[in-house]
């Protein structure tokens, strides 16, 4: 299978190839992370899941769709740019601060208290919307999608009919959220 | 036509396709615009919180996929593996023998092939790892192996350790570049070095993955005496 059928794969969400990939680089990662930071096995493990999750993420934002090197090279740089943000505690001191690959991102999320409660809510009340208004909204936040493309994935007649089922869906969770429903 | 414009900025920022220009004024707008800033408030917060659940999701995904956890794997338990490998190996190619008498050398080279573990560089904590052969062998781990063959070449060329060829033949190999694996892996197999004996295993490969049965013959037949090889060497041997 060619890294870019692999991708493909992933994009659509086949649990098969995910599951795959996931148990083939498992073991080098491992290596790799233990190899360069004081850190337990068990936090590697949690970290080669978070790292797995970034790739997926970037995947399905069409970040690696032209692919400058392989797709586990891109997973061990992102595992190195977690594992240094959550040890700080580099063994080796020639090292470069490790960065994202080029292209990439990814959102921390540290939050506090307060944030924590808001965002709780949101994720309870989307959960109460119509499916139609989940889809959107997934596509559009979680996915990065432009307008253009939500409407010929969801089959809608245009952008301009996404951009106001968009809108719709955000002040009626907004409402829900504010508890004025 | 202000609030037009402040729908197409927000959903360009969400999109990260904001230009620098617009950019700019998204930045103004954030500090001079409170209903503005408001908004871009809520609307990270859905972003995080679809994003949140989706990780979530995704991370019980990933544990159920988990069938052992992964573990220091001592010396003993490196060679169990290899043993395993070449086993695996040997059966995949005597399928592959059964079912087609004539191969060809190329498809020889890549039912047999496959890189040799790493038995040298420290995989635990607590070593050093900011030596070159630490820094040599995590880019062999990590398959970056264009930086492995030339952080391998120069390891040899600084303390002619003999795996150090090797792994840098390995590594060409990798890189398709089968002349210079060739090369390196024909000094070392000439030797009495412990790892004589595995690089002579490459070095037959690689003359197969250039089309020299002879050569690759030749090679074989001084493993087959030898316990690591000898068993996948006669098996070659035979398909040849």
């Amino acid at each position: 299978m060619r890294e870019s059928e692999v991708i493909a794969a992933i994009k659509k969400g086949s649990k098969e190839i995910t599951r795959k990939f996931y148990l083939d680089n498992q073991t080098g990662f491992t290596r790799f992370i233990r190899h360069r930071y004081t850190i337990t096995d068990e936090e590697i493990e949690d970290l080669y899941q978070d790292a797995i999750i970034a790739l997926i993420e970037n995947i399905r934002k069409g970040k690696l769709d032209e692919l400058g090197s392989s797709l586990s090279t891109y997973l061990f740089s992102i595992g190195k740019f977690m594992a240094y943000r959550r040890t700080r505690n580099i063994l080796s001191v020639t090292e470069e601060i490790p960065d994202l690959p080029d292209g990439l991102d990814y959102y921390e999320h540290d939050d506090t208290e307060e944030d924590t409660a808001v965002i709780r809510l949101i994720q309870h009340k989307l959960e109460q919307m119509s499916e139609a208004c989940k889809r959107v909204l997934f596509l559009f936040y979680y996915e990065q999608k432009s307008l253009d493309e939500i409407a010929e994935i969801g089959g809608y007649a245009g952008k301009d009919v996404v951009k106001s089922q968009k809108s719709r869906c955000l002040a009626h969770l907004k409402k829900l959220v504010h508890g004025k429903f | 036509m202000e609030s037009f414009d402040k729908d197409d900025l927000l959903g360009k920022f969400f999109n990260g396709k904001l230009d620098p220009e617009e950019q700019q004024t998204f930045d103004r707008l954030l500090k001079e615009d409170a209903a503005f800033r408001q908004q871009v408030t809520f609307e990270r917060n859905v972003r995080k919180a679809i994003t949140l659940t989706e990780r979530a999701r995704l991370k019980q995904e990933l544990q159920s996929f988990r069938v052992s956890k992964p573990s220091t794997t001592g010396r003993a338990g490196r060679w169990t593996l290899i043993a395993a490998s070449f086993a695996g190996i040997i059966l995949i190619s005597y399928l592959a023998i059964s079912r087609f008498s004539e191969q060809s050398a190329e498809n020889l080279y890549t039912s047999y092939y496959q890189p040799y573990p790493n038995m040298i560089a420290p995989v635990s904590r607590g070593n050093e790892a900011d030596s070159p052969e630490a820094e040599a062998f995590a880019s062999y781990d990590m398959e970056n192996y264009a930086g492995s063959a030339r952080l391998f070449d120069q390891l040899y060329n600084s303390g002619k350790a003999g795996y150090a060829l090797l792994y840098a033949g390995i590594s060409y190999l990798e890189t398709g570049q089968t002349d210079k694996a060739i090369r390196r892996l024909k000094v070392l197999s000439n030797t009495e070095n412990d790892f004589a004996p595995a690089a002579r295993w490459y070095l037959a490969l690689a003359y197969l993955k250039d089309g020299n049965r002879q050569a690759a013959e030749e090679a074989l037949r001084s493993l087959t005496n030898h316990t690591e090889f000898s068993e996948q060497a006669r098996q070659l041997l035979e398909a040849l």
